[in-house]
């Protein structure tokens, strides 16, 4: 009987084992396994990188503006705390500023009031937004201005507080700090992003009005620092 | 016996060549590891930094050195030193009550400061 050429070529060269090539595929899974491993962890850490990197910027201008607005805050402005509560149900606090005059550097915003209220996500998380709602308007209207989208500054929250130190020698700090309260000296706010392990806390100078800062607002405008 | 197989040299070259490259690829995932809490870290204390000054324009410090632990001030401590600081005018007078108010915030490895000069009697 005639053979194939494939039988021909089957017994005259020296294939590999079995044994052989189960160990050399188990070496060569072993190696691809190591690699994808660290690759992928390097990818991991990269995109962490870029997220961290991401949020500590946003939170850097978050606090500048923040800061700028608590220091460029003029005589009239005052600051409060309100208790919101979100459309989910959940009580909010909410940072008020009065009068606030381009303190955030957009004049849109001047007059009325100024809301920093933290906006629940669907994902459990906050994101810090800044309402403006317009003088002399309803409650219904209020309502209006508070339901809105507003700008987005800080996402990802998570247990936003803030507390108030008035001038009172040694006072503690206050976690209620209801309109018609005295202009505070400090703004503490405490809390911890998603994508960042460590609590953040930040405390705001208000600078206090006296006689001469009145005198020298009527003048003229204030410079900003 | 006739069979040809891998030397000893070229097996220990190429484990080399593979371990020269898991050394490499561990050392880019550390190295950016570093620089990502280092720059997390250097974040947190320039916000630290700020909150301290702020606090301090408020309440000035009525002692020469203040220090907060870290374990007592979310993982970040603080030393506060206000020291008096010769000051002049354009007539060469001394100005009063000049001090140089020092803060120094640490986390971790990192540490950064901040100086400024306080009226304060």
């Amino acid at each position: 009987m005639k053979r194939s050429p494939l039988q021909n070529f089957g017994n005259s060269c020296k294939g590999f084992s079995l044994i052989e090539v189960v160990i050399s595929m188990f070496i060569l899974a072993l190696l691809s396994g190591s690699v994808y491993a660290i690759v992928t962890s390097c990818m991991g850490a990269s995109q962490t990188t870029m997220t961290q990197q991401l949020t500590l910027r946003r939170l850097d201008a978050f606090l500048r503006v923040t800061r700028e607005a608590f220091l460029n805050l003029p005589p009239e402005g005052a600051v409060s705390l309100a208790i919101g509560h979100s459309q989910g149900g959940d009580a909010e606090q909410e940072l008020v500023i009065d009068k606030p005059q381009e303190i955030f550097g957009l004049p849109s915003l001047a007059g009325g009031t100024l809301i920093l209220a933290a906006k629940p996500n669907s994902d459990g998380t906050r994101t810090m937004t800044l309402l403006k709602i317009p003088p002399n308007v309803t409650e219904q209207q209020r309502k209006d201005a508070m339901a809105a989208r507003g700008i987005p500054l800080l996402p990802k929250l998570l247990k936003p507080h803030w507390t108030f130190k008035d001038a009172t020698p040694n006072g503690d700090w206050k976690e209620e700090y209801p309109a018609g309260s005295p202009r505070p000296l400090l703004v503490r706010l405490q809390m911890q992003i998603s994508d960042l392990p460590e609590p953040i806390e930040a405390v705001f100078y208000v600078p206090p009005v006296t006689a001469s800062t009145v005198t020298s607002t009527n003048a003229a405008p204030s410079p900003t620092p | 016996m006739g069979i040809y197989g891998f030397t000893l040299l070229e097996v220990i070259i190429a484990m080399a060549v593979f371990a020269f490259a898991i050394v490499g690829l561990a050392t880019a995932l550390d190295t950016s590891l570093r620089s990502a809490l280092e720059v997390r870290e250097r974040s947190l204390i320039r916000t630290e930094l700020e909150s301290r000054l702020a606090i301090r324009q408020a309440i000035p410090l009525d002692q020469d050195t203040f220090v907060l632990e870290a374990k007592d001030n979310h993982g970040i401590r603080v030393e506060e030193k206000i020291e008096p600081h010769p000051l002049t005018d354009q007539d060469g007078n001394d100005v009063p009550n000049i001090k140089q108010l020092s803060i120094t915030a640490t986390m971790g490895s990192e540490s950064d400061s901040a100086s400024i000069l306080v009226n304060q009697p």
